[in-house]
């Protein structure tokens, strides 16, 4: 309809107030594109470092191991089989391996290094306990109390606590980063607005003179700003996705790497869908708040 | 020789705003304003104005009319005294009551303050075009208007290949397009040729009998001579009717 009636008139088309494209735009692509970049990785490892310590909590999860003190070497098999037999009637099921010394000279080798001598070492009799449902080694100890032994049950409950705290470590240090570096990007928006302000105060007094609201100018830096944080967040976000896709197929190449994987399935799609809009209204808020503070600059500068 | 009903119409005028505040548009109480420490532009400066009068404001160069047109259009603030917009004390105004009231307000600048990026019809529309309304609501308002003012075969040229005269126009047409209830012109007509001048006035004339009050800056003596307004001198600082210029 509009185009109807300026083409009836002879009008030439509606043009932006602002000009379509800031002195100032490319640079600040690049640095909102680097930012949203940073954020993604930020983003990948907090994942990765919460999924880490579950999954070692869930690596010790049903398990345990049963050392047997002061045994006789010629006793060795009868106490070893009255454990065994007791154990089968323990409530949950347990399975029950029991290690030889060959194994548990071969476990403890990387620990000892080799110039130790094993032959000579006081070895217990050791089991590994395995359950489908949680072990508890006071639970153990106590049913194991009848055959008078000294035992000791070790259920890793130490280890799964530590893996918590350094993988919630991981977690929120990682989360705190992105929250920096969201913070960052918006001081960024707010720089550039201001910035483009200075350098269009004369266009922007013209505006406000011709009877234009402070929202209505507020409405045009959201527009703009928007545009250009959703820009930045989208490549930064997608260069960050390639990054990790890279560090997956061809940085990682051995999977006993202490360094991990960075994920991307399903719920990081999600995350990084949010952190897109995240990044994205931050950037366009803070523009948009120095915007509705500009009549009260203008009028200062006056 | 002075025409009697019209200092009759310019002295009932001075008694009404005098007598009657609320028929005032405009009143500056005891104003003062100084760009530096010694040099006073206005020194204690009273002065009011009527509603829906035509008014010149004159004096030599230098003197202060384009200073005064700021105090009224509040772009400037006095360093002393009251001016009263609208019934309202606009130095005690919030900078948002500020400019509410400036959208009241129509502005000729000298320096025409058209946006380089837009084109002729889009510097014209833009008061219309920031209130929110569709383009096809005032596209045919604006582009009657660009013809009146003779601007039809420049509708989208950029002010950087408009000359001064074409400029003028143009900031004349964007500050009446909306009908504002004050329109203050500085100069208007120093870049135009005496037949646009005499059509630009008679532009002034039609929006100040639809209701418009109309305060129009110049030293052009011939535009006094021909038309029935108020005639206001600044001299030392203060305002002074005279309408005996016209003799």
């Amino acid at each position: 309809m509009t185009s109807r009636i300026t083409d009836i008139l002879g009008l030439p088309d509606e043009q932006p107030l602002l000009p379509r494209q800031f002195r100032t735009e490319r640079p600040l692509i690049v640095a909102l594109i680097i930012m949203a970049f940073l954020a993604t990785l930020a983003l990948l490892a907090g994942r990765q470092g919460l999924r880490l310590g579950a999954e070692w909590q869930n690596e010790l999860y049903g398990t345990a191991s049963l050392q047997v003190f002061d045994v006789a070497s010629e006793n060795q098999e009868i106490i070893a089989e009255r454990i065994t037999e007791r154990l089968s009637h323990f409530t949950p099921k347990l399975g029950i391996t029991q290690l030889s010394q060959s194994d548990m000279v071969e476990r403890l080798k990387p620990w000892l290094g080799s110039a130790a001598e094993t032959e000579d070492l006081p070895f217990p009799l050791f089991f590994a306990l395995e359950s489908e449902s949680d072990i508890l080694s006071a639970h153990i100890e106590r049913w194991l109390e009848p055959l008078n032994l000294d035992v000791k049950v070790d259920d890793h409950n130490q280890w799964r606590v530590e893996f918590e705290t350094v993988g919630r470590a991981l977690y929120r240090t990682a989360f705190l980063v992105l929250a920096l570096i969201l913070i960052t990007s918006a001081m960024i928006a707010g720089f550039a607005t201001q910035s483009v302000m200075s350098a269009f105060s004369s266009t922007l007094a013209v505006i406000y003179r011709s009877g234009a609201t402070r929202q209505f100018v507020t409405q045009l830096f959201i527009q703009r700003f928007f545009r250009l944080s959703l820009r930045g967040a989208l490549s930064g976000v997608g260069a960050g996705v390639i990054m990790a896709l890279l560090w997956n197929g061809f940085i990682l190449r051995s999977n006993e790497s202490l360094m991990q994987r960075l994920s991307i399935d399903f719920s990081e799609i999600i995350w990084l869908f949010l952190l897109v809009i995240a990044f994205t209204l931050c950037c366009t808020l803070v523009s948009g708040s120095i915007a509705w503070r500009a009549p009260k600059s203008l009028r200062r500068s006056s | 020789m002075q025409n009697p009903e019209k200092k009759s119409r310019a002295e009932a005028g001075l008694s009404d705003a005098i007598a009657s505040p609320s028929s005032e548009i405009l009143r500056l109480e005891r104003v003062s304003l100084r760009y530096d420490r010694t040099s006073e532009i206005f020194s204690d400066l009273t002065w009011a104005l009527p509603q829906g009068r035509l008014c010149f404001l004159t004096g030599p160069s230098g003197i202060g009319k384009t200073s005064l047109l700021n105090l009224i259009s509040l772009d400037r603030q006095p360093n002393r005294g009251h001016i009263f917009l609208f019934g309202q004390d606009v130095t005690q105004a919030s900078t948002i009551q500020a400019h509410n009231l400036q959208r009241r307000i129509g502005l000729v600048t000298q320096n025409f303050n058209l946006i380089d990026d837009l084109n002729v019809f889009e510097n014209i529309a833009l008061p219309l075009r920031v209130t929110g309304a569709r383009r096809d609501s005032y596209a045919g308002n604006v582009a009657d208007l660009i013809n009146w003012v003779g601007l039809g075969p420049r509708v989208a040229a950029y002010p950087g290949t408009l000359s001064a005269g074409e400029k003028q126009r143009t900031a004349i047409a964007r500050a009446i397009i909306t009908r504002p209830k004050l329109l203050l012109a500085d100069e208007p007509t120093g870049n135009v040729d005496p037949e646009m001048a005499q059509r630009l006035l008679r532009l002034f004339v039609e929006m100040n009998r639809l209701g418009t009050t109309v305060i129009i800056a110049t030293h052009n003596q011939d535009l006094l001579e021909q038309y029935d307004a108020d005639i206001y001198t600044i001299r030392d600082g203060q305002v002074f009717q005279t309408n005996e210029v016209k003799k």
